[in-house]
């Protein structure tokens, strides 16, 4: 009987995840050929998901020219041991991983043999040190990048797909494995395309929206986006339709009152709509694990919670991973009789720039939630819910679903970035204004980019 | 509050616990203080366990609590009245439980939010 082959694993792909600023500092490095080849070591945490692990970015070391040792023309870079040493050395102390970038400066990169030496050479040794992260080196092209990664001593089943710039609209460096079904444009985005951009199908089937939260606010987004054609969208909500929900939850009806799973909602809306739209949906409350590791597959979250602490929580995650976070939230004041105060806001957060805790979700509003409504509060059958008008809830999705729509397709050509629109809802009066600075000292943006606790 | 409270605090508690970490996340942030093996009574499991504390507006208040998230009691339930909360890039198990405060023992603190594993089993 012929021996049988070993059954290899499935690939693991690996992403590279980082903010626009540092991207452009390592660009303007190992882009600057005036001396010949230049390069770097990026220094990255890791969030490993189902089928991929995602390399956040979060320092980088150019090599400095005192170490660097060209051919004659420049084309062959190599550098002392002892910066290695030093990079290994700062990877070690933060739990990081190093992952080596340099630039041919053409499109469709390929790694030469000179390349490939020193590869083995370097990260055979790296990749053993930094067991279990895995490290390797990344070519940038234009637009395009090639990588080859290492793990436990060894090269082999690691597979690299793309560099993802997390800024609006978010920019995929793609890699020649990067296998994008080349799929028809869906006829009922017609309009849509006609509006935005032959591109923006593509995008959009292609990206990953988490919604936090799908009843008043989050059941109008998961709506929304799914007409728009986000090709992947991860409702989460741990809760059963009541008669109190049916006043403002789009898609619910009176037999699903106690019943149905507002998840279990969201996805006949999603699916009603098209069903090729992947829904994986978790009905627990984050941040349990599931909705941890569920989120991490998220290109864009969609935070769409009436607790401030809720919110907070979803804002450091979001933080820790480089994902963007569009948050909506609307406080009605009434005077029992009459509206007093309706008032609304969306605020898009990106990696890089001020988040909600640099601003609006302060250490005075969190502990004054934790007195008058501590945690717990809301799962209370008596507790009194909140007023809502399903009317001005949907002026809030409207726009947060405008914002994703730009962080994916670029439609606004930088017109929205990170921004925050403030709503009347006595009014209508929306108003957009610019993000605050990031606030020294922010405990989010302390975590900014750290993925997985070193502990998992 | 400064590093050199911030380290008084951790000492007292690896003296009364057998170990404490500072795993505050930057410099504006509360003090976090890690401890990683504390006893619980029976019937709670694991025990020891892992405990995170959280130093805000301290010691006007008393400290936040927050437990593994598999602690569990007689029932294989989490405390009564819990909540998650994700602090440090995992969700940790906070709890209802009161209990007057004043002064400024950070032992004390902690070992009255453990007496929540004593008086009650589930």
């Amino acid at each position: 009987m012929p021996p049988v082959a070993p059954r290899r694993p499935p690939a693991r792909y690996v992403d590279l995840r980082i903010t626009r600023a540092l991207f452009e500092g390592v660009r303007s490095h190992v882009e600057n050929f005036t001396r010949g080849e230049e390069a770097g070591f990026l220094l990255c945490s890791l969030s490993r998901l189902a089928e991929r692990d995602v390399l956040l970015a979060n320092e980088w070391h150019p090599v400095p020219d005192s170490a660097i040792a060209r051919n004659a023309n420049g084309s062959v870079l190599s550098w002392s041991s002892e910066f290695n040493s030093e990079v290994l050395q700062r990877a070690v102390d933060l739990g990081s991983t190093a992952v080596l970038v340099h630039s041919h400066g053409c499109p469709g990169p390929a790694f030469s043999d000179d390349d490939r030496r020193n590869e083995r050479g370097l990260f055979a040794a790296f990749s053993r040190i930094l067991d279990p992260l895995l490290t390797g080196t990344l070519l940038l092209g234009r637009g395009d990048a090639c990588g080859s990664f290492w793990a436990a001593g060894g090269h082999g089943g690691l597979v690299f797909r793309r560099i993802v710039v997390v800024d609006a609209p978010l920019e995929i460096w793609h890699s020649g494995d990067d296998r994008i079904t080349a799929s028809p444009s869906r006829a009922r985005l017609a309009r849509q395309t006609l509006a935005i951009g032959p591109a923006s199908d593509a995008k959009l089937r292609d990206a990953a929206v988490g919604v936090v939260g799908v009843s008043g606010g989050g059941s109008h987004v998961v709506q929304q986006l799914a007409h728009q054609g986000v090709g992947t969208l991860i409702p989460i909500d741990d809760q059963f339709l009541d008669e109190t929900n049916l006043g403002r939850h789009v898609g619910a009806t009176a037999a699903d009152i106690d019943h149905t799973l507002k998840v279990d909602i969201a996805k006949r809306v999603i699916n009603g709509i098209d069903e090729s739209i992947e829904v994986r949906a978790v009905a627990e409350r984050f941040p349990s694990r599931e909705t941890i590791a569920a989120l991490k597959e998220a290109d864009v979250v969609v935070s769409c919670l009436d607790r401030f602490d809720a919110r907070e929580d979803v804002n450091a995650f979001c933080r820790r991973y480089l994902i963007p976070l569009v948050d909506i939230g609307m406080t009605i004041r009434s005077t029992g009789e009459k509206l007093a105060r309706a008032d609304g806001q969306v605020i898009v957060s990106m990696p890089g720039r001020a988040c909600l805790r640099c601003f609006f979700l302060t250490d005075s509003l969190l502990a004054r939630e934790r007195r008058e409504r501590p945690p717990g509060y809301d799962e209370n059958p008596d507790a009194v819910g909140d007023p809502q008008v399903v009317s001005m809830n949907g002026v809030l999705a409207s726009e947060a679903c405008n914002s994703v729509l730009d962080i994916v397709t670029g439609y606004s050509n930088g017109r929205r970035v990170a921004r925050q629109w403030q709503y009347d809802g006595r009014t209508g009066e929306l108003l957009s204004g610019d993000l605050p600075s990031r606030r020294a000292g922010c405990p989010a943006c302390a975590e900014e980019g750290q993925g997985d606790p070193r502990s998992a | 509050m400064d590093q050199g409270d911030r380290e008084s605090l951790v000492r007292a508690l690896a003296e009364a616990f057998g170990a404490a970490v500072d795993v505050t996340p930057g410099d504006g942030a509360a003090p976090h203080i890690l401890l990683p093996s504390v006893e619980l009574p029976e019937p709670w499991t694991p025990s020891p366990t892992r405990a995170l504390t959280v130093f805000e507006d301290w010691p006007r208040t008393r400290p936040l609590f927050f437990v593994d998230e598999q602690v569990i009691g007689e029932n294989g339930e989490p405390p009564r009245s819990h909540h998650s909360k994700y602090l440090l890039g995992e969700s940790w198990r906070g709890f209802s439980f009161n209990f007057p405060w004043s002064g400024d023992d950070p032992v004390r603190a902690v070992q009255l939010w453990l007496t929540r594993f004593t008086v009650e089993r589930s």
